[in-house]
């Protein structure tokens, strides 16, 4: 079944359902963001961009790829719109090293000398918007290419499907780490059901660390390229608190999820998985021994395992280092246990917060959340573990997993 | 052989931990096969995760198995020759 063919889920009891989704300028449901005044989202405005910046932006674009900036390349045989593969507001480059200021960045397949370049396609150094001077760059990045790789999904994508790379924004409290997109979902909140992203707390929550409402990326920052504007795709919504010690010798397993959800829209997420051969039935099962799973994951894409325990204990799980610089473990009880098919690995580090579904009479449902895994070793066998469903929809107020837009 | 109810499944696993606690090497258990040795033919059962670099495990879980009736007919043990982490990257 593919996302975006099925009718909108009426509401079982007739009266209309208030579905609500995120929007950048809209107020979250708890604190909101400031909302601008001047067109510049909040998450763009905290990372320096100016109005005037976005209009240079638009403007420069415009100009350097125009009928008339083409039609002149051709007749003059010299480099023109062609060799232009985007553009962004980020930092500008001098001499090979980075300026320190922010201003508009043309992106080319590759730079050539002014004499090379037809005159309507040669890139100004400042564009003046109002009285304002905007910096502008030319940064050479070769053939541009579409990922359809089913190995990794790191890039920026646009709507994101499932698995798709995502963390917070960086906001100087960080590092935050860089997971997956486990599913789409509605939270009950309040009367409203709010269309939401589901992953990890080490994910979506920064590790307990997250701010009220933190915005949350896609591509995530371990996959951004340096310079490339951060896209803010929705607000954390909630985050399980996780049970963390620093000594690895006195761990309890007290955790049962590790699980948080961020408000979204539609326009930045699809509800369906990159493989055509995942028949996905967003129905949650539970998981039996021996069952035939799957997932799709940032880090190794799509893969394959079977369930090879249940009510397993793990721990101490290690969560890096905290801004303290102490380690800092985490234990769970109630897990469930893949392996990976043909000795592969069913996960690596970048796959958190993947959803793994599990094949029962023909279709893929939920069964868990893929929390972690032993890191890879020639001697060991390795292990994924994740959190049931039902624990991880309860402990969310989830109400529905989507497999397709609802209204 | 059936999986116990979840009832059971608790209270086995309980006693399992208060079997092996105090032993710096347990690290927990779950119900299932060892990994690597899914096998169907196999009956699954409780199976206890030691860390690395301690045979001395092997001799106290086997004995341990004798003397605690539990839902399995034995006791497997697994050696995990790495720690388990939360799979996020860091950039």
């Amino acid at each position: 079944m593919s996302s975006g063919e099925k009718k909108p889920t009426p509401s079982k009891t007739g009266k209309k359902r208030r579905v609500k989704e995120w929007a950048s300028t809209d107020s979250a449901p708890a604190s909101s963001p400031k909302a601008p005044t001047d067109g510049v989202p909040e998450a763009y405005r905290i990372s320096g961009i100016t109005a005037e910046m976005m209009e240079a932006q638009k403007r420069v674009h415009a100009r350097l790829v125009s009928a008339k900036a083409v039609a002149e390349a051709k007749e003059s045989g010299l480099a023109g719109p062609a060799n232009i593969v985007g553009s962004y507001i980020g930092e500008t480059w001098s001499h090979g090293r980075p300026t320190g200021h922010t201003g508009v960045v043309i992106m080319v397949r590759h730079k050539h000398a002014d004499q090379h370049v037809a005159k309507s396609s040669l890139v100004p150094s400042v564009e003046k918007v109002g009285d304002k001077e905007v910096r502008v760059d030319v940064r050479e990045f070769g053939h541009m290419r579409s990922h359809q790789d089913f190995r990794s999904f790191q890039t920026q994508e646009s709507p994101a499907l499932l698995g798709a790379s995502i963390s917070l924004l960086e906001d100087g409290n960080g590092p935050f780490e860089t997971g997956s997109c486990g599913c789409l979902c509605l939270v009950k909140n309040g009367d409203d059901e709010l269309v939401c992203v589901l992953s990890n707390n080490h994910i979506l929550g920064g590790i307990n660390r997250a701010a009220p409402n933190a915005p949350f990326i896609q591509q995530g920052t371990a996959d951004l390229p340096q310079g490339v504007t951060p896209r803010v795709v929705g607000n954390l919504l909630k985050a399980v608190q996780l049970d963390l010690h620093p000594d690895q010798n006195s761990v309890p397993f007290s955790n049962r999820v590790d699980a948080a959800v961020g408000f979204t829209a539609f326009s930045h997420f699809k509800p369906s998985f990159h493989h055509p051969g995942i028949t996905f039935d967003p129905s949650p099962r539970a998981a039996t021994l021996h069952m035939v799973v799957a997932k799709e994951g940032r880090t190794t894409g799509t893969t394959k395992g079977i369930v090879i325990g249940l009510n397993a204990q793990v721990g101490p799980v290690g969560y890096g280092q905290g801004p303290d610089g102490m380690p800092r473990f985490g234990g769970f009880s109630g897990q469930i246990l893949v392996e990976g098919l043909n000795g592969l690995d069913f996960s690596q580090a970048g796959d958190s917060g993947s959803l793994i579904v599990g094949l029962v009479d023909g279709a893929f449902h939920p069964v868990a959340l893929l929390v972690g895994g032993n890191v890879p070793t020639d001697a060991g066998a390795n292990g994924t573990f994740g959190c049931p469903i039902d624990e991880v929809m309860t402990a969310l107020n989830i109400i529905e997993i989507l497999d397709h837009e609802v209204e | 052989m059936p999986q116990p109810d979840q009832k059971t499944l608790d209270a086995e696993q309980q006693r399992l931990n208060e079997e092996f606690a105090k032993y710096s090497w347990f690290r927990g258990s779950y119900w299932g096969f060892p990994l690597g040795r899914a096998d169907p033919s196999v009956e699954p059962g409780w199976v206890v995760q030691v860390a690395d670099g301690h045979p001395e495990a092997v001799e106290i879980v086997s004995a341990a198995s004798r003397r605690l009736h539990l839902s399995s007919a034995a006791l497997r043990l697994i050696v995990l020759t790495a720690d388990f982490h939360a799979h996020f990257k860091r950039d």
